[in-house]
């Protein structure tokens, strides 16, 4: 007995020991999928691309209260807001959060593209089942990553340029771009990109980008660069590129642009798809937050008072914006509510998520409108025909009135006016008018004012409160770069005057 | 519930009686006789010899057999007027002999084991420095059931065998072991353990006498950790040691106290590691810092409530290197080790204690009422209102953001409604607080064992927020043969917590005229919202896009203004949460010694905690919701409410290996411990939810598969493991030099292969200077020891892991195909790559030296242990951001930050007796100096209290110049200044900030110390450390004739920290925050106020903006226990036949803080600490 009690003694003791020195028990795999296990389906390409789309969230959501929509909202003339607002303001330094969030989540879209860009290229033959899928995912990380660069130059004008993904510490410190560095790359991309795009998807997979998407998107790159470099080649190519969209027209009601029911229709060109996730749309997280439901939802709350706004007083119309609208345009009030001044636009028909916060109402980014009126500025500023531009201008006040029953305003412009300034002015209050509040003004005013167009200065803005503005045309066209990327980056320039 | 709990104690205490009464004791009868005298002195001298010699001056008689007494064995005999007894007592020393003094002066001599007759002994058991007798010790014989305690003489008699050896114990002196040896009076004195150097330590991996530790190692016994009242044992730590830094979280039972040692070394996971009975524990979700959702995944339980502290026999820190490094590569923040009680071999103890309480917040935020509420906002409004765009000219304070009720002539005004005290319904009043526990222990030659039994329940500081525990405790241990050891130990802990707390006093902002109560409200509460409802024109059931099946018709719409605040009562009326877990740790090792000094010992040892999330929200609850959502979302239009549950469970599994070997020879004692040991650690999260239940009734609350309402999750979310190999030689010479050396090389599985290993040794040294000859002089110093050591550390703890690895997440989601008039599509699964793979990133490190001494003084009455500590961590790991054109979303974990923390400790105790009259004195001082060396490119994060040259958490902000009390001033100001925060067009009654430095030059970080005039971010500065510089604890006791006075305060000092609630309580510039009654003084024309400057909307010249306006001292000193207590006399309980001992007590806990700090508590302002009195009996029988 004894014996036996000793021997199973060290027994336990010897396995006790063999069992501590198994060094196999170090080799433990991450519960997630490596990079290289992971990209060997067509599925995880189709994954990877929908993760470019959803960095859009950032951009458009509520995303934990640090929601980025008045950073390209309020410094133009045609919102304000009641209360002093930086951006209302021009009250911008580089450790601005809202700019750093924007900035970092166009380069974070830039390198989810630039990882798809890499994997499509390097792609073992088999794991596509065709052809036409991987050109079009390729087409899509273009267009998105091009669209990244749009803003990134709208906004900071001189940000780095990375274009290809980033693997190593030498890899960090890109040096500023220059000029139009920023849009040149986005044309080259847009221009590839649209040779590669399906001209449409089926219906489960509305929402991603087609061809005419990235002609609509080139042309009006060509547009913003030449109105900047006075190219008339650029003109020309933005008008070859808006020619080459097929199939898109305005639609007859000028509100189904801004209604939810009504999104992804034969006006729209690139929408960001907002949704509601199955449980919860937790607006309080960012899309990507680790392992939990976040949000897929947009934020209209700055126009209609939600209560996430917490006390803090919403955007509204200035005078300059009702002002531009003609007598009795029936797109005022679809636009404004001129008692309270209260923007319209994605709240008339808009519906909420679960949440109370977000909402499911698609930001139209990009519509055959706007496309209109931009080929419109292409051919008057190329030296076309004046009449063909004044048309173009007419067919976007011709469906303004067409959508009232047996409604004959706004008049139509007089196509016999010849004087370019005069339909330059046309197409500027045009522009104010169809397109107030969907975020395309300070872009136009600020490639105007770079190109001489406009001068820009303090009184061109109707801020609620005059006293705290403090434009100056020398520096803010260029937002300032933040911190996080000058304190890091030796080799990138802080803008003039930050 | 108070029911429940009452009778759960009834129970406990009729369990108790059981047991006593199974072990009662036995009476025994007496005998005496006398002795003759002996002087003798013979040197090296035989056994026979000796005894030939001392029949031959003296009439004894020796009788023995030859074959016992082997003729080469030599001793040594020096007598002086000594008996018979103490001369062969010291003769037979060292021999396997045994002697009997018989009558007649005849002395028989056997070996021992053979027992001759049962004998009569008595005697006096006395205090060794004193000479007083101690009454109440336990005098046991040795390996039998039999024994007996001292009476208030110190007196004893007991029948033994003659050759018994018994054991004599008492609480607070060193355990004695006294041969019998045929004597029939035994007089016992017995050393005090807190004046000796003997107390036994537990060190990692094995105990060591307190005279014998080279390592700085801080320890508390049981006797102090059963006067906390706290459900965790680190509070119960709480200023009692030097060197240990604990802040207590506040009025909830269950949140987690911050414990750092010996300052902060790091930046991320700064904890000190637990072992408990040698079990390493291990918490989900430690050292994953960056992901959001962990903090709600571990839940706000604290895990350590899992020990009932009655169960703890001893706590040891071990604070430096030397002592921690066994612990290698997770000992950089120090280790706690925690010892459980164990079965004493003898017969069973039982042992009950029983508390019972209540507890208060000692105070609440001073506020204003309404009327002075609505007062101040139309000023602060009439001072900077709101502009009509068309017009230019003011709007009145009902059109702007205030709204209506603000408006004094609007009929919705609320500016003469009653005032409502939110606080005050918020605090649970005489929360209850009660403790019970039976152990039971005791142990024959061979088996020892040991169960325990406790219920605690305690009640929040504020309502529907209580913990309950109940815990089963057990081990034994048994000698299977002189080879074979084997034991068991495992620990059961059931926890439930409510943790409804749906508001915190942070409620102080509640608009003062908003109600609380409301009979025609839901459950009686007031509304905070109103709307409603009605079908919505789009619902389609088959459709989710289409919406709920209703929709909001009117509202919602806030009832008290912008500022309301959720009614947090309402909502713990309709919603819950709860927490339910379970907590399994054990071990069972098999030790074999086959040759004596060598011990191989095989451990399997682990531990399982689950804890269950269940969390209940009524749909009716939306109204009292600030922020409400659409009740009918998600759901088909006939739920009562939604539950979500969450299991998450940490499996830890341990296997080790150990083999000692010690060695004497001569005055040379070496001991060899080696030691191999693998760990295996998941943390695993299950959860599941839906909206679609349709009962409230919480026993019909379960879910049923109603698609797509409900939900489920499973997440793997940690998985490692670690392998250490350890080696310890310690070599002692003469009780006089020590070296220990150690050396841990551990492997995890955290860091890419090739970066697994890390080797970390440690080495340290003492020499105890009062064992020389040349100190044997100086009698007032009685014992000192000076120690030094020095070893690095790591801390793997700091990083999630597969930092090295590139994968996909799958979080991110989009929608696609909506359109057509579904407005929402379908949301699609989508990835991305979200790291910058580290292959390099490896464990912080932590390089320490320690240098000390140990004194003892004026015989043995006064103590002191001082110390200092170099710590330098390096390579912290930095979650650095890189630059934002990678657009590399999860930062890389970078080895990058260094680290400082130095400082002195002192613990020094005095114990003296005046007459009847004790008094114990002791106190602990400890410094911090803590200081970042280096960061990341040596960026500075200043807002997040990072720079180099700085404490880690400073606070950082603009430093207030003034008040403007005139234009003139402005205008004088204005000449130089300009202020670029705010709207630079100051008025009188707004604050100016002071101009400290110049922007600096592009691309530099550092402070440009040329003023430039403007005042903008950069004349930000250093405000203060948020680690304080010293933190102390002493306790005076004193006991007289049964009564026994303690009174324990504590501190912390040099501390800032800034005041949030005070700066939002005394911003004046919301649309309607309550504010602090201090704001009665603010600036008016007709009120000059220098501090407190006016009240206005918007805050335009951000007087709020973070400055030194709300930077407090957080420094406090806290009589933080109090205790009375009073031991029944032995005599009195003999009687009673069976009870051992019965001391009972009141105490008093947090009883007064004298502190600047003008929130309510420096520790927690929200859920303060509360005041508790307590009522306790300790009894054994």
């Amino acid at each position: 007995m004894k014996k036996h009690i000793i021997k199973s003694a060290i027994l336990v003791v010897l396995l006790a020991a063999g069992a501590s020195c198994n060094k196999e028990l170090l080799n433990i795999q991450p519960s997630s999928p490596t990079e290289a296990a992971y990209f060997t389906q067509e599925s995880a390409f189709q994954q990877a691309v929908l993760g470019i789309y959803a960095k859009l969230t950032d951009l458009y959501s509520y995303n934990n209260v640090n929601w980025l929509q008045e950073v390209i909202l309020l410094p133009s003339d045609e919102l304000t807001t009641t209360q002093q607002n930086n951006f209302e303001d021009f009250v911008l330094s580089p450790d601005n959060g809202k700019l750093n969030g924007y900035y970092n989540a166009c380069y974070q879209l830039i390198a989810r593209a630039n990882v798809v860009l890499e994997k499509i290229a390097t792609v073992q033959d088999g794991v596509f089942s065709s052809d036409s899928l991987k050109n079009s995912n390729e087409g899509e990380a273009l267009f998105l990553r091009a669209f990244a660069y749009y803003d990134l130059w709208n906004l900071f004008g001189t940000a780095p340029l990375d274009t290809v993904r980033v693997e190593s510490q030498d890899q960090l410190y890109p040096p500023s771009s220059k000029g139009t560095e920023l849009l040149d790359q986005a044309i080259r991309d847009l221009g590839k990109a649209a040779t590669l795009l399906p001209t449409t998807w089926d219906a489960n997979n509305r929402g991603r980008v087609t061809q005419n998407a990235a002609y609509g998107m080139l042309g009006k790159c060509f547009v913003f660069r030449a109105t900047v470099s006075k190219s008339n080649a650029d003109y020309q190519a933005a008008i070859a590129a808006f020619n080459r969209i097929s199939g898109a027209s305005l639609v007859p009601d000028f509100e189904d642009n801004f209604d939810y029911a009504t999104e992804n229709n034969g006006e729209s060109l690139f929408e960001f798809q907002a949704g509601n996730p199955v449980q919860v749309d937790n607006v309080y997280l960012n899309n990507d937050a680790d392992y939990a439901v976040g949000q897929a939802s947009a934020y209209w709350g700055f126009y209609d008072n939600n209560y996430a706004q917490y006390g803090q007083p919403i955007f509204i119309a200035t005078q300059k914006l009702e002002k531009s609208f003609e007598a009795n345009d029936p797109r005022l009030p679809l636009t404004v509510n001129t008692s309270n001044h209260q923007i319209q636009k994605y709240v008339l028909h808009n519906q909420l998520t679960g949440f109370g916060v977000g909402s499911i109402n698609n930001p139209r980014i990009l519509r055959y409108a706007d496309v209109l009126l931009l080929k419109a500025e292409a051919v008057l500023q190329s030296g076309g025909s004046t009449s063909d531009v004044i048309d173009l201008i007419n067919q976007v006040r011709t469906r303004a009135r067409k959508m009232v029953a047996g409604g004959t305003q706004p008049e139509n412009l007089s196509t016999t006016e010849t004087s370019k300034s005069t339909i330059m002015q046309w197409i500027m209050d045009e522009r104010l008018r169809e397109l107030a509040g969907e975020g395309q003004r300070w872009f136009d005013l600020r490639r105007w004012a770079l190109g001489g167009t406009i001068t820009l200065n303090n009184s061109y803005f109707s801020s609620a409160t005059p006293a705290l503005m403090k434009f100056d045309a020398e520096k803010h066209l260029n937002f300032p770069i933040p911190t996080s990327e000058t304190d890091k980056n030796p080799n990138v320039e802080q803008n003039h005057g930050y | 519930m108070l029911r429940g709990r009452f009778l759960q104690s009834l129970l406990i205490m009729k369990l108790s009686l059981l047991l006593i009464t199974a072990f009662c004791l036995n009476a025994y009868s007496a005998s005496v006789y006398s002795q003759e005298r002996i002087n003798l002195e013979l040197k090296d001298i035989r056994i026979k010899k000796a005894l030939s010699v001392m029949e031959h001056l003296y009439n004894y008689r020796f009788i023995y057999s030859d074959n016992i007494l082997p003729g080469d064995v030599r001793v040594n005999i020096t007598a002086k007027n000594e008996t018979i007894s103490e001369v062969l007592e010291k003769a037979f020393a060292n021999t396997n002999l045994i002697y009997r003094v018989l009558d007649n002066n005849l002395v028989t001599i056997t070996a021992k084991g053979a027992s001759l007759a049962t004998i009569h002994i008595e005697g006096r058991v006395t205090d060794a420095s004193s000479g007083k007798a101690l009454a109440g010790v336990t005098v046991r014989v040795k390996g039998e059931s039999t024994g007996t305690i001292t009476d208030e003489n110190g007196a004893y008699s007991l029948d033994v065998a003659d050759n018994a050896v018994l054991v004599v114990s008492s609480l607070g002196y060193v355990d004695q072991e006294v041969p019998v040896n045929g004597r029939p009076q035994i007089d016992i004195p017995l050393q005090s353990s807190s004046e000796t150097m003997s107390e036994v330590v537990v060190i990692g991996y094995g105990s060591r006498q307190k005279k014998d530790l080279t390592g700085a190692i801080s320890t508390m016994d049981a006797k102090d950790i059963e006067k906390s009242t706290a459900m965790t044992p680190e509070l119960a730590m709480k200023g009692q040691m030097a060197g240990v830094s604990i802040t207590s979280a506040g009025g909830d039972p269950s949140a987690r106290p911050t414990i750092r040692i010996r300052g902060v070394n790091t930046f991320n996971d700064a904890n000190p590691l637990y072992v408990i009975d040698g079990i390493p524990i291990a918490e989900g979700g430690s050292g994953i810092s960056n992901d959001i959702r962990v903090g709600d995944l571990r839940t706000p339980v604290n895990i350590f409530t899992l020990i009932n502290p009655d169960d703890i026999e001893s706590i040891s820190v071990l604070k430096d290197a030397s002592a921690a490094a066994v612990y290698g590569v997770r000992a950089a923040n120090g280790v706690i080790l925690i010892t459980t009680k164990k079965g004493k071999k003898g017969r069973a103890v039982v042992d009950l204690d029983a508390s019972m309480g209540f507890q208060n917040v000692p105070k609440t935020f001073k506020l204003l009422n309404t009327q002075q509420f609505a007062a101040l906002y139309q000023e602060a409004y009439a001072s900077n209102p709101t502009l009509d765009a068309n017009t230019g000219q003011p709007l009145p304070i009902g059109q702007s953001t205030f709204g209506p009720t603000y408006d004094p002539g609007s009929s919705e005004y609320l500016g003469n409604s009653p005032t409502y005290d939110w606080q005050k319904a918020l605090l649970n009043k005489n929360a209850p607080v009660n403790n019970y526990n039976i152990r039971v222990s005791g142990g024959s030659d061979n088996t020892s064992y040991y169960f325990s039994s406790g219920y605690t329940y305690m009640s929040g500081a504020l309502k529907q927020n209580n913990q309950e525990r109940y815990t089963i405790a057990s081990n034994i241990t048994s000698q299977v043969n002189k080879i074979v050891e084997t034991g068991l130990n495992l620990r059961l802990v059931n926890e439930n917590t409510l943790q409804n707390t749906q508001g915190d006093l942070g409620i102080f902002k509640a608009p003062p005229w908003q109600p609380i109560y409301d009979p025609n409200g839901p459950g009686g509460f007031a509304p905070v919202e109103e709307g409603t409802f009605i079908p919505n024109p789009d619902y389609d059931p088959t459709k989710i896009s289409s919406g709920p099946k209703y929709i909001f018709g009117q509202g919602p719409t806030g009832l008290w203004g912008p500022q309301q605040v959720t009614n947090a009562l309402g909502e713990q009326a309709f919603n819950s949460i709860t927490y339910n877990s379970q907590t399994i740790i054990g071990s069972a090792y098999v030790q074999v010694e086959p040759v004596t000094g060598l011990k191989i010992k095989g451990t399997v040892s682990g531990d399982v905690y689950s804890i269950k999330t269940n969390n209940w929200a009524d749909y009716r609850g939306w109204v009292f919701s600030q922020t409400p959502g659409n009740p009918y979302n998600n759901q088909d239009g006939t739920a009562a409410g939604s539950l979500s549950m969450r299991q998450t469970k940490t499996n830890n599994l341990l296997k080790a290996v150990n083999i000692d070997y010690s060695h004497l020879f001569g005055k040379h004692s070496i001991e060899l411990m080696l030691d191999a040991s693998d760990q295996h650690y998941t943390w695993d999260i299950m959860t599941s939810s839906s909206t679609q239940i349709n009962y409230t009734d919480p026993d019909l609350r379960y879910f049923q598969a109603i698609l797509p309402y409900a939900t489920g999750t499973y997440l793997r979310m940690q998985n490692y493991a670690l392998i250490g190999y350890l080696g310890r030689l310690s070599y002692k010479y003469n009780d006089k030099y020590y070296l220990d050396v150690t050396v841990r090389r551990d492997g995890s599985s955290r860091f890419a292969p090739g970066h697994q290993w890390g080797t970390f040794p440690s080495f340290s040294a003492a020499w105890r200077i009062t064992q020389e000859d040349f100190m044997k002089n100086i009698s007032w110093l009685n014992d000192l020891k000076l120690r030094g050591g020095y070893g690095s550390l790591g801390n793997e703890q700091t990083t999630e892991g597969f930092a090295y690895l590139s994968t996909a997440s799958l979080t991110p989601h989009y929608a696609l195909g909506s359109g057509e008039g579904d407005g929402q599509g379908t949301i699609q699964i989508a990835s991305y790559l979200p790291t910058f793979p580290n292959t390099t990133l490896s464990w912080e490190k932590v390089y320490t030296t320690s240098v000390g001494f140990d004194a003892l003084m004026f015989n043995n009455a006064f103590s002191l242990t001082a110390d200092y500590y170099h710590k330098k961590t390096k390579g912290i790991i930095q979650s650095v951001s890189l630059p934002g054109n990678a657009g590399i979303e999860t930062p890389t974990d970078q080895n990058v930050a260094d680290v400082l923390n130095s400082g002195f400790e002192l613990q020094a105790g005095y114990n003296q007796s005046f007459g009847k009259l004790g008094l114990s004195l002791s106190a602990n001082l400890t410094t911090v100096h803590n200081e970042v060396l280096s960061l990341y490119k040596h960026i500075p994060d200043r807002p997040g209290g990072l720079e180099e040259g700085y404490p880690i958490g400073f606070i950082y902000g603009y430093k207030v110049g003034g008040i403007f009390q005139d234009q003139k001033q402005i205008d004088e100001w204005k000449t130089t200044y300009q202020d670029a925060i705010g709207s630079n067009d100051p008025q009188p009654g707004d604050m100016y900030f002071q101009d400290l430095y110049g922007n600096p030059s592009p691309g530099q970080t550092t402070k440009n110390m040329q003023k430039d005039s403007v005042i903008n971010d950069n004349d930000q500065t250093y405000l203060g450390s948020t680690i304080p510089k010293f933190y102390y604890g002493f306790n005076i006791g004193l006991n007289y004739q049964g009564f026994d006075l303690s009174l324990f305060f504590q501190g912390v000092g040099d501390v800032k920290k800034y005041n949030v609630y005070r700066a939002e309580g005394e911003a004046m510039s919301s649309n309607g925050i309550n504010q602090w009654a201090s704001v009665l003084n603010h600036w008016t024309p007709d009120n000059h106020s220098t501090t407190m400057p006016r009240a206005v909307f918007g805050d335009p010249n951000q007087n709020a903006r973070t400055s030194d306006r709300f930077v407090e001292s957080a420094a406090y000193l806290r009589l933080q226990n109090v205790q009375l207590g009073y031991t029944f006399p032995s005599a009195v309980l003999q009687r009673t036949g069976f009870i051992r001992g019965i001391r009972v007590y009141v105490s008093g806990i947090n009883l007064f803080t004298a502190t600047k700090w003008t929130g309510l508590d420096p520790e927690n302002d929200l859920i303060p600490s509360t005041r508790q009195f307590l009522a306790g009996v300790k009894a054994s029988f």
